[in-house]
């Protein structure tokens, strides 16, 4: 199997000839992905790259979670202050890649992020904004739906909100017990 | 963008943890709230310019209550990472 490498994108990169199958997700990738990391510093996007092409990519953004009036018997339980959290707002994988455990390879990258961010700033887990048909997909890694009042993502279809315990999520170099 | 026309006031309900921020950065930088305001409004403005609405990453998400209970308990008794989770550490 060909050597898949994740890092960072980089200004220079071809993103020109991506196609995931998702139109939406390919003009972000294509025109936006770029400007949102080097001119806005908005978000940041990885990518997974095969013999020098790009294969997939994932953009993530650092958030934070708030409760609009937080009920008065949830006041102990959660922190009056936003909780942050890593956002993980687009993935796809290129139509000739996919099936290929390109994608896998790239939400165990951001999976790893989250616990870098906790050790470093502070991140109680991923809130991802899923394409209705991968709500399945994330549900297999213990994902569960949010509902979300302000701050949704403006794609279409609308994508749904699900998140993540950093507890759940295994720590790059943790022992996995079966 | 400050122009010669007469400035005009505007008001709004900004969070407590905002203002604070606000606050601190006008006394580090010794400018005004004024300038600050307008500065920023402009760099957001110019932002939605450059990139649509719709590909913008919002950095705040308001969840509902019913949601902050289902997060609250998620946070305090988190659920075991699931054999997807520990296959996709595996090897």
């Amino acid at each position: 199997m060909a050597k898949i490498e994740i890092r960072v994108l980089k200004p220079d990169d071809d993103r020109s000839g991506f196609t995931s199958g998702d139109s939406d997700l390919d003009r972000f990738f294509q025109k936006y992905a770029a400007q949102n990391q080097f001119r806005h510093h908005v978000g940041t996007t990885y990518v997974a790259v095969i013999d020098g092409v790009i294969a997939g990519f994932a953009t993530v953004s650092a958030a934070s979670i708030s409760v609009d009036d937080i009920p008065e018997k949830l006041r102990r339980r959660l922190p009056r202050y936003p909780l942050p959290a890593l956002r993980l707002a687009r993935l796809a994988v290129d139509q000739r890649r996919q099936h290929q455990g390109i994608g896998q390879r790239l939400l165990r990258a951001v999976f790893s992020l989250a616990h870098e961010m906790a050790a470093r700033v502070g991140c109680v887990g991923v809130l991802v904004d899923a394409v209705p048909n991968a709500v399945e997909y994330y549900r297999r890694y213990g994902f569960e739906e949010l509902e979300i009042l302000e701050g949704a993502l403006g794609d279409r279809p609308a994508p749904v909100s699900m998140f993540l315990p950093l507890a759940s999520i295994i720590a790059p170099g943790q022992l996995i017990q079966t | 963008m400050a122009t010669s026309q007469s400035p005009v006031q505007i008001s709004a309900f900004i969070s407590a943890e905002t203002k604070a921020r606000l606050e601190a950065y006008i006394r580090e930088h010794g400018i005004k709230q004024s300038f600050l305001v307008e500065r920023a409004l402009q760099h957001h403005l110019a932002a939605i310019d450059a990139i649509p609405a719709d590909v913008l990453i919002p950095p705040v998400v308001v969840i509902s209550k019913a949601s902050a209970a289902k997060l609250a308990e998620r946070l305090i008794n988190p659920p075991p990472p699931t054999d997807a989770m520990k296959a996709l550490f595996d090897g």
